[in-house]
């Protein structure tokens, strides 16, 4: 019996001990008892709101009473307390058991506007000054403030706090951990007292500050307009006491922001919460800037405002968007069981409210070819929230890296045209590249004389390619040396020259035909220009010494000719005159 | 002015001045027969010279349609003096014949 008694008061006293303990480290020195803020509900009637052990609902609303009021019931862990009425006027604001407090800010038929608070300890204190050990007459000074350690008396030593912009000084008993507040804004403590060496270990402390800082954690530099972007503003108190009713507001130049305004009751020193800000972004045809501001406010145990602001930028895209991807990036040329055809998706997504008429026009470069009946303008209809797919199947017949350029998607939207690009997509193309030259040693010989045709193969491109080639003459020139076929390899950036002589006994104009180069197998051909040749029939024509144009006979006879024809002109008038003189004599 | 222009004047000049004083101190017979007889001699005896010569253009008239080489100078001197010996003869004998 004894000892089931024994047993009991040890079970009474461990539970004691256990309801002792939470409630003794619940409290510290650095603590101040506080208001909480517990929140702020809109509740209609027989709603409920929950605030640590605390629920309050509302009883009953009276909107035509004047003022307004209302009551609400109080339970502490589900057990009804008590029924507190409340107006917006002189009864706005009650407590229940110094604990929790209500705050009614509007009451109207529908629902009651009220601010929770709860009675807590929070730190507020900050140790200014460590730990240090003082004699009898000794001063710490702090501030303005100075401590100076009097005398020591049994288990307790006399201080003296004095403040020469303050009234009072202040001589108080001070027992081994305590402490003492002045002005609220100075704390004394006591940290470790031995007063038979004549020694006391001091600490002071002062009212902490919270502090703020406010950072979005997951900007991007651009968004689609049908996504929806969710920033994490993510809310830090750095400062060495909590901040309490942290309140976010976000604003955005032409986003819809979900949820402009949020809350949390408090964010404890050195603790951070995560504000999720959901944003729905503009619908615009071209895209643009949406600029996003931030700004976090909150206040201290003693009512001091704190506030952060952060704003972000991003780029909203068009809501049309059109993509460009091509099959294969490398492709080679006149390779058997290689498929040298590349085919070009264009994705366009249409990501706007409506559906809409789009034209697509892309291009490619020179050398490629288009295969089939595909084409590179296309018009389509592009449902809202969707997705559809241009695709056309290219060949490229030259090597090279090409750039194709970016396809162009043109809508229109409310009587204005708009156009976005895809981006560039890069090709290179593999292949050997052969180009054949045909010449003569001389354009003319005489008959009988021997002229040399040179064939020059190069080689442009960067694969080996196979070639064969089998050139013909005129009937009436024949080959004296060399061969008019050809077979071989020819590697990148090589060349080949190739050389036969041919000869003629008929003189004439001949043309030496364009030569057909067979490359890799047939699969494509390289072509020559062709010559001609003068075949001259190789008269000599020997050479005469130069004469005078006129001989001296000529031009005797001349001089003589042109005399007597002048003399006979100008003798026709005297003898004229001289017969009729005489005739008339 | 060109070596040969200058040599050109020279010769028909002399040449002129020769046949006007053979005309006025000797007889018309001596003058009309050093006109024809003086280049003729000179074709013969050397002949690439005097063609040389003769033929030297010395300038081309009327956009270039009409060249001017010492042929036509010789032709036109030759002109000339058969005119003046011819009615130097002419007016002689009408002159005379009425003194006679």
């Amino acid at each position: 019996m004894i000892r089931s008694s024994r047993i009991i008061i040890l079970l009474m006293f461990v539970f004691l001990i256990f309801q002792l303990v939470p409630a003794i480290s619940a409290y510290s020195f650095q603590d101040e008892l506080i208001w909480e803020y517990g929140g702020e509900y809109k509740l209609s009637k027989d709603e409920r709101a929950k605030v640590g052990p605390y629920t309050i609902k509302i009883h009953e609303i009276n909107p035509g009473t004047n003022p307004p009021s209302a009551n609400v019931l109080i339970y502490q862990n589900n057990v009804y307390k008590e029924k507190l009425f409340f107006d917006t006027k002189a009864n706005s604001e009650n407590t229940y058991e110094d604990d929790l407090k209500i705050k009614i800010h509007d009451i109207n038929t529908n629902n009651v506007s009220v601010e929770l608070y709860r009675h807590v300890y929070k730190k507020a204190w900050v140790k200014d000054t460590e730990r240090k050990g003082f004699h009898k007459g000794y001063e710490l000074k702090n501030g303005n403030y100075t401590v100076q350690v009097k005398e020591f008396k049994k288990k307790e030593v006399v201080l003296e706090v004095s403040n020469p912009y303050k009234k009072n000084i202040f001589t108080d008993n001070y027992k081994e951990a305590e402490s003492r507040k002045y002005y609220n804004e100075f704390m004394v403590r006591v940290a470790s007292l031995y007063p038979e060496k004549g020694v006391v270990y001091l600490e002071t402390y002062r009212p902490g500050n919270p502090d703020f800082s406010i950072d979005i954690l997951n900007n991007k530099d651009s968004y689609n307009p049908n996504e929806t972007i969710e920033y994490k503003a993510l809310v830090e108190n750095t400062g060495s006491t909590p901040v309490q009713e942290v309140k976010l507001e976000s604003s955005s130049n032409t986003g819809k922001i979900g949820q402009p305004v949020m809350m949390r009751n408090v964010i404890d020193q050195n603790k951070s919460k995560i504000f999720p800000v959901r944003i729905n972004p503009p619908n615009d045809p071209t895209g643009e800037n949406m600029v996003t501001s931030f700004v976090v406010s909150g206040r201290d145990y003693r009512g001091n405002t704190y506030t952060d602001s952060k704003t972000v930028s991003t780029q909203i895209n068009s809501y049309m968007k059109i993509e460009k991807e091509i099959s294969k990036e490398d492709v080679t040329l006149y390779r058997e069981k290689e498929n040298d055809t590349v085919q070009v998706s264009l994705i366009i997504h249409n990501m706007g409210n409506s559906k809409k008429l789009v034209d697509v026009t892309d291009e490619i470069p020179d050398s490629f070819t288009i295969i089939g009946n595909d084409s590179l303008e296309n018009s389509l209809v592009v449902n809202s929230d969707s997705t559809k797919k241009v695709t056309y199947q290219v060949k490229p017949t030259k090597p090279g890296r090409y750039t194709l350029k970016p396809a162009v998607l043109e809508w229109v939207d409310e009587g204005s045209k708009y156009t976005t690009e895809s981006s560039e997509k890069e090709i290179d193309v593999h292949s050997s590249w052969i180009q054949v030259d045909k010449s003569l040693s001389s354009d003319s010989i005489n008959v009988s004389n021997n002229v040399e045709v040179k064939i020059n193969i190069e080689n442009t491109g960067n694969r080996i390619a196979n070639i064969s080639f089998t050139d013909s003459i005129p009937e009436e020139l024949n080959l004296v040396s060399g061969d008019l076929q050809w077979n071989g390899k020819l590697g990148p950036k090589a060349d080949k020259e190739i050389t036969y002589t041919l000869t003629t006994n008929e003189s004439g104009r001949y043309v030496l035909p364009e030569l057909e180069v067979d490359i890799n197998n047939n699969q494509t051909k390289a072509i020559s220009n062709s010559a001609i040749l003068y075949v001259d029939k190789g008269v000599v024509t020997e050479h005469k010494p130069e004469e005078p144009i006129l001989t001296r006979i000529d031009a005797t006879k001349f001089m003589v000719t042109a005399f007597m024809a002048i003399l006979a002109l100008l003798s026709l008038a005297p003898i004229s005159a001289y017969i009729n003189i005489k005739r008339k004599g | 002015m060109e070596m040969i222009t200058i040599t050109s004047i020279l010769i028909f000049g002399i040449f002129s001045l020769l046949v006007l004083l053979l005309l006025i101190n000797v007889s018309s017979m001596m003058a009309i027969l050093l006109l024809v007889s003086a280049p003729v001699v000179m074709v013969l005896l050397i002949p690439e010279t005097v063609i040389g010569f003769l033929s030297h253009q010395h300038m081309v008239l009327a956009n270039d349609l009409v060249p001017v080489n010492n042929f036509h100078i010789l032709l036109i001197i030759w002109s000339t003096l058969i005119g003046l010996i011819m009615y130097t003869e002419f007016l002689t004998w009408y002159l005379s014949r009425n003194k006679a």
